[in-house]
């Protein structure tokens, strides 16, 4: 059996090395311009998570107050349900996911007064199970995702308490895995993007001791590649969306020097497309906005560019807009 | 989202693109009007699932059509005879399985496959595990094909074994199979468990695991996952919480317990304090190395009762877990000093690794020696060396110290990206050690100057240091050093160090030193506010400024020497 070659990508000499701030903020402001878009059109289905995506990544680079602050906050209300859950956009079900990202348009805007908060509160209580897990909807599907979405939600509404939090924990625990990360469900594969919810998870609820530091560290630094790009997991390809994931995961274990930041730098950076701006999830593939915002969060964790805000490792949202909420969370 | 390469087109292929799409957005959009339209009326039939199968044949991210669906099988479940309604959900399984060809990763299309396989009259698991085979085989890391067949084997009863033996045939076609190591670190409790044992599992069913890995890792020496799971394979379960140390002072009147974990007061466990035979349960405030009640190794009694730790008294000090049961039970009797520290666990016996029986010692000793060979062959693979310290850290940590010193200098040239967590282990390796073969815990000095430490590990082990020397390292901060509880002298120069936080809780603090560090702005000695015990702060060559300001409004109470001028107490100033 020979040897596997490493699964990963050469960054290319002529591939962007500085950060083109300007164009990444045009490449937002004309997104959400292009509602007739084929693109545009057939991802209604995330619309909410798209906007909180280019929301949040225009005030970390300084020009929230080129969006449409009025029509963004008629959209995010049309989208409360009756049972108090938000939908990805008109007519689409309730679900947690597209609640978290609701509220956190709201809380970025300073505009939580404008939906039903409490109603809001009962539909995220109303979704947590027996075991203390959380399902994403009525339907019944469970994902520590959830679990995350949940306890986020009541954290930026101020209502933690409205679940049973050793449950949640629990089960969140239950989902550990031998090479310390998290996985969807008990007995599911370690995930960078599992884990990063479920440390968030453990950080709001002061859990993170409960955490092999160590182990899980050394399994999220063993993610970068030679490119410099990071994988979500053992044999996969770099990811720009995993600058995000996995370096927010060693911040809150206070293990973020495990990485090498310059190579790491270098990499999101290859990710820039020089002519229409934004970033894509590796270099020389096409550019969309969530991976513009975890190219500039991951650079705003290291700290590589002054002209970018400093991001909170939790909820991935301007830190200046989590401080005025006082919340406690705890990193190692 | 993912995996889309930027292609350059011409005008008029750009064109021709554009016309498609136009149409396709068209379609799209009648066909979501027509659906809102009519699930907005009330009507769950055959038209409903017909016209959401077009959107979700080409987009099954479309959860809310989804959720359409499955009102539509809950109604037509009411209507419709058994037969009919089976015939039904196999049409539905066959619509799922040409979504899931499309796109083998859509979290929707498996979710509806889990809700119509628990909503069948007759459901035939058979063909689904049948089924997670073949995704399997397309993609063995398809992380939504192991849980759904998680979900299959749950409701079929499939035997632990069965599933077990397919992840061995899995890892016998392709080692690498990181997904199939997985499941088995989740089947082998099951099958093989061993309470008594660290790891919890049967030493036989251990060292099989052992040499499947090692035949996987000896062939394929690139092949990460299997030296990932052996390294899960040397380690061992949570410990059983339990006493570690007890100290007890008399003046000013204190007890502190160190336990083997941290744990939180009132949630895992309960002290059980009495005096003299008598139970005391009067506001009883144990408090961690911080002065909160969040999870610590460290448990701190003040005034613990009227009589205090006088030496004539005895105290007794139960640990209660959190089942109500009296887990342990120690007591101190009629101690003539001032304090007196009682070690529960030897300090040569604190386990930092699994603890090893005979048996495993000798197939650990072997693998030893393979690895050595394997480096020796194959010098640049990281895997190996990393191997080999873990080895020598199971097996005999303090002999084999200037090895695995040896292994890390060579791992870093190999793999320099990561040097910063190499230097780490180093550092931790380099602590434990120290921590191993230091005499006694009555000896209350700690030398661990000059080992080019970046970190600092197993700090609740110097909870009872009175001197500690941590000069001439690397250090960046003070992390840890919180639970330095009894420390009266602490020398940190010649270090790194740009926050003290941590340091606010040393209340018993006298004599700091920070010289030659990277103290850049004043605010960063706030911590020190709170060290009411602090007599001496050596502050000499750091970068800062506007000290005399400081000094007036924060370190009143202490001595302060500078290259400048020394400032404070006992000088006039």
């Amino acid at each position: 059996m020979a040897g596997m070659p490493i699964k990963d990508v050469i960054i290319k000499e002529d591939a962007p090395r500085s950060l083109m701030l300007e164009k990444h903020i045009e490449y937002i402001v004309s997104y959400q311009s292009k509602k007739e878009d084929y693109e545009y059109i057939m991802t209604e289905y995330l619309r909410m998570s798209g906007m909180y995506w280019g929301l949040t990544a225009m005030d970390l680079m300084n020009s929230l107050d080129r969006m449409n602050k009025q029509e963004v906050l008629e959209f995010v209300k049309e989208c409360q349900h009756d049972c108090g859950g938000f939908g990805a956009s008109v007519h689409h079900d309730p679900h947690l996911l597209y609640t978290l990202s609701a509220i956190q348009i709201l809380i970025l805007y300073n505009c939580i007064e404008l939906i039903d908060v409490e109603r809001a509160v009962g539909y995220v209580q109303s979704l947590q199970l027996e075991d203390g897990s959380f399902q994403g909807d009525k339907w019944g599907e469970v994902d520590t995702r959830f679990s995350f979405c949940a306890i986020a939600c009541l954290c930026l509404l101020g209502r933690l308490e409205a679940v049973d939090i050793k449950k949640a924990t629990d089960f969140v625990l239950s989902c550990m895995n031998f090479d310390g990360g998290f996985g969807c469900r008990p007995g599911s594969e370690s995930h960078s993007g599992q884990i990063y919810c479920c440390l968030g998870f453990l950080s709001l609820v002061n859990g993170l001791d409960h955490v092999n530091v160590d182990m899980l560290g050394w399994f999220l630094c063993e993610r970068q590649l030679p490119s410099g790009g990071l994988n979500g997991r053992p044999e996969k390809l770099p990811d720009v969306c995993y600058s995000w994931w996995v370096l927010a995961s060693l911040k809150m274990l206070g293990r973020l020097h495990w990485i090498n930041k310059d190579k790491l730098i270098k990499f999101i950076l290859a990710c820039q497309d020089e002519e229409t701006g934004g970033f894509a999830d590796r270099p020389g593939d096409m550019v969309d906005p969530f991976h513009t915002l975890f190219g500039i969060t991951g650079l705003s964790l290291m700290g590589s560019d002054e002209r970018i805000k400093t991001v909170n490792p939790i909820f991935c949202m301007p830190q200046h807009v989590i401080d005025k909420l006082g919340i406690h969370l705890q990193l190692l | 989202m993912h995996g889309r390469l930027k292609v350059k087109t011409t005008a008029e292929q750009q064109e021709a693109k554009r016309k498609e799409r136009e149409k396709k957005v068209k379609i799209y959009t009648e066909l979501t009007n027509k659906i809102v339209q009519k699930r907005g009326d009330g009507h769950y039939d055959i038209e409903a699932l017909s016209l959401t199968s077009k959107i979700l044949a080409q987009n099954p991210d479309v959860y809310s059509l989804w959720n359409y669906r499955k009102e539509t099988f809950r109604y037509l479940q009411k209507q419709l005879p058994t037969e009919e309604f089976q015939t039904l959900c196999n049409g539905e399984l066959s619509f799922l399985e040409s979504c899931l060809r499309m796109n083998p990763k859509s979290y929707g299309s498996w979710e509806h496959r889990c809700f119509i396989m628990k909503t069948s009259p007759d459901p035939d698991w058979k063909m689904e595990l049948h089924l997670c085979n073949k995704y399997l085989e397309y993609d063995e890391r398809n992380f939504h094909c192991w849980d759904y067949r998680r979900f299959v084997v749950k409701q079929s009863k499939v035997s632990a074994e069965d599933e077990l033996k397919f992840t061995t045939d899995k890892i016998s076609t392709n080692f690498s199979n990181y997904s199939s190591w997985h499941y088995r670190s989740k089947l082998l409790p099951l099958i093989y468990p061993d309470p008594s044992h660290p790891m919890g599992l049967q030493e036989q069913c251990l060292h099989n695991e052992f040499e499947l890995a090692q035949n996987a890792f000896f062939t394929d020496p690139n092949d990460q996952s299997a030296w990932l799971y052996h390294r899960w394979l040397l380690g061992r379960r949570n410990l059983t919480l339990g006493i570690q140390s007890i100290y007890i002072k008399q003046s000013p009147r204190t007890i502190m317990v160190l336990l083997n974990k941290a744990a939180k007061i009132c949630d895992k466990f309960e002290f059980s304090l009495s005096v003299n035979g008598t139970l005391n349960d009067q506001d009883t405030k144990w408090v961690n190395h911080r002065n909160t009640t969040e999870a610590s190794h460290l448990w701190i009694l003040k005034e613990p009762s009227p009589h205090g730790c006088d030496s004539n008294v005895s105290i007794e000090i139960s640990l209660v877990t959190q089942d109500g049961r009296e887990h342990e039970k120690h007591v101190c009797e009629k101690f003539g000093q001032s304090e007196t520290l009682k070690e529960i666990v030897p300090v040569s016996n604190i386990l930092f690794s699994c603890e090893l029986s005979t048996a495993t010692t000798d197939v650990l000793k072997q693998e030893l020696e393979s690895c050595q060979q394997l480096d020796e062959l194959e010098p640049e693979n990281k895997w190996t060396l990393l191997t080999i310290i873990l080895l020598m850290r199971a097996l005999e940590p303090v002999r084999y110290e200037q090895d695995a010193m040896h292994c890390i200098q060579k791992l870093i040239k190999v793999d320099p990206c990561r040097t910063n967590y190499y230097e780490d282990q180093r550092s931790r390796f380099i602590i434990e050690n120290v921590i191993k073969t230091t005499a006694n815990q009555q000896n209350q000095e700690l030398n661990l100057s000059n080992k080019s430490l970046t970190i600092l590990y197993h700090t609740q082990h110097m909870a009872f240091c009175t001197h500690i020397d941590l000069s001439h390292n690397k250090l960046t901060t003070t992390k840890g050093c919180d639970y330095m509880r009894c420390v009266k002298t602490l020398n940190l120069e010649g270090n790194q160090i740009q926050s003290l936080d941590g340091l606010q809780h040393l209340e018993l603090l006298e004599d700091l030193s920070l010289k030659d560090n990277n103290i850049k702005m004043l605010d960063v000695l706030k911590p020190l506010k709170n060290c009411k015990s602090l007599k001496l702060l050596d502050m000499t060559g750091n970068s800062w400024c506007d000290l005399e300001t400081f000094c007036k409004n924060f370190l009143s109470h202490c001595k302060v020497r500078t290259e400048c001028f020394v400032a404070g107490k006992n000088t006039g100033h």
